[in-house]
């Protein structure tokens, strides 16, 4: 029996005839369904922006979830789970200071030191689970131009009776798609910012695509496979094909999958280390506030250049960054190198090793693997 | 056939095809409608599994699943479920990894520990959490499992590919559930539980449609108060498990490995160290030539294995013993003419070139020379000559030469004469008697120092590193529970114990106890009842901490004997003296120690029993005992209390009265309460410190501290008669410990005008001055001005004599006192502040007091009061809401309107 093995095959286009006859000769059938979808530019802007859309939908994603609405998501549900995450570091510090009261003062101070040093960690731990991710996607990006958080605009359908989809009160369906505007969706739709490589099984192929006649997408009219063609040299192609994508696809899977595995695992040694500082003392001689005030007094400096030299301010400023912050956080990982026991040397020396060495390996290893040269992708 | 499943491999295709980010769920989404009347559904090939509540050994497979696919991964083989697991075992590993950087930071074996308890429950109570509140409840009230979970069909053998291991949440996707892994049996059941009505048109999906709400809403649920409830839960249960498990745990373990190292080191204090690396050093050491320097050398060598001052003090004057040398050296330079030569050399040496050429060699070795003759061939400092004349007057001499020459020599002399000081240096030979009598008594030294340094600087510490401080970090949880036991003896309310933290009210905590305590008194129910609270708490401290005090007083012994075990000579003497005091007050620390922390715990049980026993004694003045009771456990605050009863207690034996019915054995009727054997220990406590509270400074307790046993102690104590006490007591205030302290006290007290002001009343007061002061300076003839300045720069320490006062110091100040007389009682207080001051520094027995104990158990027990309280009302506030939003669960809504159509029965 076949049956079973049914898949959607998103990934197989077929320059097939829709039933829109403006776009008829070049878009796909099945991209009908997905013809709101948009995707944005990569740069840091549009991830932002991407971001913060989709954060403040979150309390939106709250109110329709605790409702059942019917057309809650598995992306939403996700969304969602961003408030426990975040919440519950919050909450942890917040715990710790609850032992507090304003008569015992020994125990209050005792409690602000640790205070400190749980939300440093709590911040720590945040941070270095970005960090994690970052030290792969940056060389993802730079050696095989693939930004894994490249977002695009997913639109997505209500279902019919949904007390959202307007669409029976107000029929006129707008064709305008620009990816930023919010009520010119059609009545029946809704939409949320993904991100293209996020899934290696639905990876979002038909966005890359470039076709003839979308003067939207497309305003000059390049090939279909521009996007895999530039990738295709990336991934190491030595000679021009026509079928780059298809060259390149099963590359940028193992690429996604790879990414992904060794950013999840960084996390494990990231972490670590984050903590690891955080409950160092040394990092605590931090002098936020001077070299927050040196650095906008030479900011600030033009207006004063004449009475007091360039050269002094500089200096000043160069003395409070060093050692209200470098030395610190310098001191910090030294620290840490050095422990106080074997037990915390070890420990301490293992965080800092698999936080520098880890993603070496992961990077070197995922370029190896997806070359095209090494993998006689170009026979 | 054929064409059937042609049709439903169509459609199921078509739909594949319009929902095309849909999972490999299979088979794929249907409208039974469609298909119920024309084609029989195939059995689905995906598999539902039924979690169990605590499943232990599947959370355990996903992990292990996890690390397998992490490894596919790394190969670029996944899927997106087998990466989302990665995420999972990445956070854990992470969570053990700070677990792990936190244990490994300062603090104590309880908290490293903590820190893996700690993660533990916090991914405990992140699963349990939904599963308890809110899974829980929806499946009572509407049937809906949501911990249900599902494999989807592999397609092909998954025991040889891990990646076809898919284990998913049954209701995680909304848009995807995989209804056909369930039974219309089942889903009718479901149904019946949310009431949906029966007799409806396509009942099944109106059932699944609100089984996906209750799902959506029981989902975004969990997810809202995971982030408070798993912290919560968390917390308070790692602060349940380390107070029920992890600390009682620990402790066992910690007893366990300090009795093997008890044992460990009881087993090695009867040998002493021989350390080869020492015997080499000695051999080499003398085989050289016993110069001055290298006689420092050895010194260095053996104080640097030492700690203290004052023992590195005593090792070098007995090595200086061993070498005959007096304080400087018992070196001896030999004065020949390679000597006078070498010195000519050194200045040349030592010199610019240019006045080198000026200087004749010959004339500074014909100087040199001259000087020489004049103390014959061998000149040391212990040596004489005829003539008086010693080493340092030669080296004198020589020096002179140079400067007769500083014309000549101008800016180099400094150098110059540093060069002739070293070439004298060297020239400096030590005399040794035998050398294999010096080798034999420097390895003995190095016998005495590495036995010491090890056994009783390291070993020792190891062993009593805090073991006898009542708040120390080992105790910390006996102690800890002892603190909350003596709260609840007295019935202080949580809101008492909150109030009592505040230090703005001085006398709040005593007035609270005076108010328990008179409570309990007048209660004898309730007094039975806190005594045998109190004895059961006491009870468990004291033998804690009479084991180990038992303990390292054998070791000292040990110690001490093995020290001594043979006789030593009379240069190593002063060593072997200067340790075993050392080791005395080791002893006197461990006793001292061991009396603060039983008489601290013991403080409450003796101050009720004094206070029941003299409720029907007339004679005392129940006040001022209670006021005695709640502060009296130091010298210091017996002291002070005394100053502040000064009007009340006149006479020494109504002192007495009060010290007796304090320190006095307990009553009959309150040792019954109390666990076995423990009266006999809170009687001889008491004993003890009745004695060291009224005789600090002499007699019993010196012996007490050095060479007596515990059973000796308190037959001394016994023996000697109470009354004398109170004169002790007061002769103890005047404890002088050092210069400053009677400069202090002369100044800071206005002694000094008083007794210059009553020496100025009369010539016979100086005579009487001048007799128990020695001042030898005084004459008949001596004006009164003069006499009063001689007795001034007496006290106020100017000058030698002032050392002389310090020797006899308590007689002087008990005669000085004598000759003041009655009308300086108030000095006399003042005085005793000034002891009282200097004892906290001095003296190592400090018993809480009542009131003490009661405010440090009140600092150590309420923030953890605080906390568990405001935690549990967070978390009980957290439940309500979730309550109440569960009642909302499965509710019509605009989202879900609830329209059912009545099924045509036709």
């Amino acid at each position: 029996m076949i049956i079973n093995s049914v898949q959607p095959k998103t990934s197989i286009i077929k320059f097939t005839q829709g039933n829109n006859q403006s776009q008829a000769l070049s878009l796909p059938q099945d991209k009908e369904e997905k013809k709101h979808d948009k995707l944005w530019n990569s740069d840091i802007i549009s991830k932002t922006r991407a971001n913060i859309e989709n954060a403040v939908s979150i309390p939106e994603y709250v109110a329709h979830g605790l409702k059942g609405d019917p057309d809650f998501n598995f992306f939403e549900y996700l969304q969602v789970a961003k408030i426990p995450y975040y919440i519950g570091g919050i909450a942890l510090a917040a715990i710790a200071l609850a032992s507090r009261n304003g008569l015992n003062t020994h125990a209050a101070k005792q409690n602000t030191q640790m205070f400190k040093k749980i939300l440093t960690g709590v911040a720590m731990y945040y941070a270095s689970r970005e960090l994690a991710n970052a030290t792969i996607d940056g060389p993802v990006k730079w050696f095989r131009g693939i930004d894994l958080n490249h977002p695009y605009k997913k639109v997505t359908t209500l279902r019919e009776g949904n007390p959202l989809n307007r669409s029976e009160q107000n029929n006129q369906i707008s064709q305008n798609n620009d990816p930023n505007s919010k009520i010119n969706l059609p009545n029946n739709q809704k939409k949320s910012q993904q991100k293209v490589f996020e899934s290696v099984e639905f990876t979002r192929w038909d966005l890359l695509y470039k076709y003839k006649n979308d003067s939207e997408n497309n305003p000059k009219n390049e090939p279909v496979n521009v996007f895999f063609d530039k990738i295709a040299k990336k991934f190491g192609a030595e000679k021009y094909s026509t079928d780059s994508d298809s060259k390149i696809k099963g590359k940028i899977k193992e690429l996604i999958i790879m990414a992904n595995s060794w950013k999840y695992m960084l996390t494990a040694p990231f972490v670590t280390l984050g903590l690891g500082l955080a409950y160092q003392d040394d990092l605590y001689k931090m002098d936020l506030k001077n070299v927050l005030d040196s650095t906008l007094d030479f900011v600030k400096l033009p207006k004063y250049a004449r009475q007091t030299g360039l050269k002094d301010k500089f200096i000043a400023l160069k003395t409070a960054w060093s050692k209200g912050f470098a030395q610190p956080i310098g001191k910090a990982f030294v620290s840490l190198w050095k422990g106080h026991t074997l037990a915390s040397k070890i420990v301490g020396r293992s965080a800092i090793i698999a936080s520098v060495a880890l993603p070496i390996i992961a990077n070197a290893t995922m370029l190896h693997k997806t070359s095209l040269k090494n993998n006689g992708g170009n026979n | 056939m054929t064409s059937m499943i042609q049709a439903y491999v169509d459609i199921a295709r078509r739909r594949a095809q319009a929902t095309a980010s849909q999972p490999q769920v299979i088979p794929a989404v249907r409208n039974q409608d469609d298909f119920r009347t024309h084609v029989k559904a195939y059995k689905p090939l995906g598999k539902l599994i039924r979690p169990d509540f605590i499943d232990i050994r599947g959370g355990v497979k996903k992990d292990i699943n996890a690390i397998r696919y992490f490894i596919k991964g790394v190969q670029g083989e996944g899927n997106d479920y087998s990466t989302g697991r990665i995420n999972d075992i990445g956070i854990k590993l992470g969570s053990l990894g700070i677990a792990g950087v936190l244990a490994t930071t300062k603090g104590s074996p309880l908290t490293k520990g903590m820190e893996f308890v700690g993660a533990a429950c916090w991914f405990a109570a992140m699963s349990l959490w939904p599963k308890l509140a809110i899974h829980t409840p929806i499946k009572m009230a509407k049937g809906v499992d949501l911990s249900l979970e599902y494999e989807p069909y592999p397609g092909h053998n998954k025991e040889k590919d891990v990646l076809a291991v898919r284990r998913k949440n049954f209701f995680e996707d909304p848009q995807y559930i995989c209804w056909d892994l369930i039974s219309d049996e089942e889903i009718y059941k479901m149904g019946d539980k949310m009431g949906i009505p029966k007799n409806i048109k396509n009942r099944r999906k109106a059932i699944e449609n609100k089984a996906r709400q209750i799902a959506i809403q029981g989902n975004t649920l969990a997810l809202l108060t995971a982030g408070f409830a798993t912290p919560l839960v968390a917390s308070l249960a790692a602060d349940t498990l380390s107070r029920k498990a992890v600390s009682p745990l620990l402790e066992k373990l910690q007893e366990s490995k300090a009795d093997k190292l008890k044992q460990q080191l009881i087993g090695t204090a009867s040998t002493p160290i021989k350390n080869q690396a020492d015997i080499e050093f000695i051999e080499k050491a003398l085989s050289d030539k016993l110069t001055d320097n290298s006689r420092q050398e050895i010194t260095n060598y053996f104080t640097n294995k030492l700690g203290l001052e004052g023992d590195k003090k005593a090792v070098t004057k007995t090595i200086n013993a061993i070498f005959e040398a007096s304080n400087n050296s018992n070196a001896t330079i030999k004065l020949n003419d390679k000597l006078a030569e070498k010195l000519a050399d050194t200045v040349i040496q030592n010199v610019s070139s240019e006045r080198a050429k000026k200087l004749s060699r010959d004339n500074l070795i014909e100087a040199f020379k001259n000087v020489a003759q004049n103390y014959g061939e061998n000149v040391s400092e212990a040596t004489k000559t005829a003539t008086g004349t010693t080493l340092s007057d030669y080296i004198y001499d020589t020096k002179d030469v140079l400067n007769e020459l500083s014309g000549k020599l101008n800016k180099d002399l400094p150098k110059v004469e540093e060069a002739i000081t070293k070439v004298f240096d060297d020239a400096k030979m030590v005399n040794v008697a035998s050398p294999d009598t010096t080798k034999k008594q420097l390895q003995k030294v190095a016998e005495l120092i590495n036995t010491y340094s090890q056994r009783a600087e390291k070993d020792l510490d190891k062993l009593s590193r805090n073991a006898l401080r009542y708040d120390s970090s080992s105790n910390a949880r006996v102690w800890e529970n002892a603190s909350e036991e003596v709260l609840k003896a007295f019935n202080f309310s949580y809101g008492e114990i909150k109030k009592m933290q505040s230090r703005e009210d001085n006398k709040l905590v005593q007035r609270l106890l005076s108010q328990k305590t008179n409570n309990l008194l007048s209660d004898d129910a309730l007094f039975e009842k806190a005594i045998e609270r109190l004895g059961k708490v006491a009870q468990n401290t004291s033998t804690k901490t009479n084991k180990h005090v038992d303990f390292m007083l054998d070791y000292v012994d040990t110690l001490q004997k093995t020290l001594n075990s043979e006789p030593h000579s009379s240069v190593i003497k002063g060593l072997s003296h200067h340790l075993n005091i050392n080791l005395a007050n080791e002893r006197k620390d461990i006793l001292s120690r061991y009396l603060s922390a039983n008489g601290t715990m013991f403080a409450p049980i003796r101050g009720l029993n004094a206070l029941k026993k003299a409720s029907n004694m007339p004679e005392i003045n129940q006040d001022i005992l209670k006021t005695l009771v709640l502060n009296s456990q130091t010298v210091d605050n017996f002291i002070n209390k005394l100053e502040a009863l000064k009007d009340k207690i006149t006479t020494q034996a109504e002192f007495n009265k009060y010290v007796d019915v304090i320190f006095g054995p307990l009553d009959d009727n309150v040792a019954k309460m109390l666990p076995d054997g423990l009266a006999k220990e809170i009687n001889q406590n008491a004993e003890l410190l009745k004695a060291m509270l009224t005789n600090l400074s002499d007699g019993v307790n010196r012996k007490f501290c050095t060479q007596m046993n515990q059973e000796e102690i308190l037959s001394a104590i016994r023996n000697s008669k109470l009354e004398k006490y109170l004169d002790e007591y007061f002769d103890v205030s005047f404890r002088i410990r050092d210069d400053k302290n009677l400069e202090e006290m002369a100044y800071r007290n206005r002694l000094l005008d008083t007794i210059t002001d009553k020496v100025r009343e009369s010539r016979s007061k100086i005579d009487e001055l001048k007799t128990f002061l020695r001042l030898d300076d005084i004459t008949p003839e001596t004006s009164i001005d003069d006499a009063v300045n001689i007795i001034k720069r007496e006290l106020t320490g100017d000058g030698t004599l002032h050392r002389g006062f310090l020797e006899n110091g308590q007689n002087r100040i008990k005669n000085l006192l004598d000759f003041l007389g009655n009308d300086s009682k108030e000095l006399l207080f003042e005085r005793l502040n000034i002891y009282r001051a200097k004892t906290i520094k001095t003296s190592s027995v400090t018993p809480l007091s009542m009131t003490d104990f009661i405010k440090d158990s009140v600092l150590k027990v309420a923030p953890h009061k605080t906390w568990v309280r405001r935690i549990g009302i967070a978390f009980a506030a957290l439940c309500g809401i979730t309550a109440i939003a569960l009642t909302q669960i499965g509710q019509t809504n605009k989202f879900n309107p609830d329209i059912y159509h009545k099924r045509n029965n036709n």
